[in-house]
């Protein structure tokens, strides 16, 4: 079973998301920032981790850029309501690998989720 | 304030709601008149920052948060809890997001900060000489009261 790390500083994207994946028979952990993301990230090594940008303590960007420094091979995807495109460059720039823009579409999530881990 | 700037938000909100609960959105008279919005129960802020800057809030009753969530997530929910405070906190974030990439291509480069829900009626709002535009957008879920303060900012010299 693949394993998906959630990181999203709002409660209410964690839950819906966490329920999706669930349900589709991916196991998942979360963290409500960066600097959590990053640390649960070296502590469970996920299959795949989904960003939000626009958080408090560490911003989505530096957590990427973070978690690739300790793990090159990090797959993460961007899932953020900021989808102008310097913000998509600064996230393909920082090390992930694709990016969602909200709001919330399930199947562009699972489509994703299944592209990078099956 | 310049009444264009207010556009990229409407513009985002009814992709946005239209999105998360399937409702299309009915707009009110653009004004400066901010009784209705103080009136509102939960009101959520989010600031601007970048080539634009300023303040963006969303203002609703308790019930229309509720039935926005419940829309949101396709199960009833009444009472105004944690859960609701943090999803009408993503909607916000996430209409204030998308006006951004509008923003964007009309050439303005800006930034959001997280929101932050605020509960309570009648809180006076003073943005000193950042005069507020507002507009209703009634939905089938409520009414939520848009109020956007910005002007374009002023940027050091690289």
């Amino acid at each position: 079973m693949a394993k998906i790390l959630l990181v999203d500083d709002a409660a209410f994207m964690r839950m819906r998301c966490a329920k999706l994946l669930t349900d589709n028979g991916y196991e998942v952990d979360e963290a409500s920032n960066g600097q959590e993301g990053v640390d649960k990230y070296m502590a469970i090594k996920p299959d795949l981790v989904l960003m939000d940008i626009t958080m408090p303590i560490m911003d989505g960007i530096q957590a990427v850029e973070e978690i690739k420094k300790r793990d090159p091979e990090a797959k993460v995807v961007m899932c953020s309501a900021l989808g102008q495109q310097t913000m998509v460059m600064a996230a393909i720039k920082a090390g992930a690998k694709d990016f969602i823009v909200k709001p919330y579409q399930p199947e562009k999530i699972l489509d994703t989720v299944k592209r990078f881990v099956g | 304030m310049r009444a264009e700037f207010i556009n990229p938000f409407i513009t985002a909100a009814r992709e946005v709601l239209k999105s998360e609960i399937r409702s299309e959105v009915q707009l009110g008279q653009l004004t400066m008149e901010q009784s209705a919005f103080q009136n509102t129960e939960v009101k959520v802020m989010i600031s601007l920052t970048g080539e634009l800057e300023g303040i963006v809030f969303y203002g609703l009753d308790k019930d229309t948060a509720c039935n926005i969530t419940s829309a949101m997530i396709g199960e009833k929910v009444s009472q105004f809890d944690d859960m609701v405070n943090s999803a009408i906190g993503e909607m916000g974030n996430v209409i204030c997001g998308r006006a951004g990439g509008i923003f964007e291509k009309v050439g303005y480069n800006t930034n959001i900060s997280t929101p932050i829900v605020l509960i309570g009626q009648n809180a006076g709002i003073t943005t000193f000489n950042l005069q507020p535009i507002l507009v209703s957008l009634v939905t089938d879920a409520g009414t939520i009261v848009l109020w956007v303060s910005l002007r374009k900012a002023i940027l050091p010299q690289e």
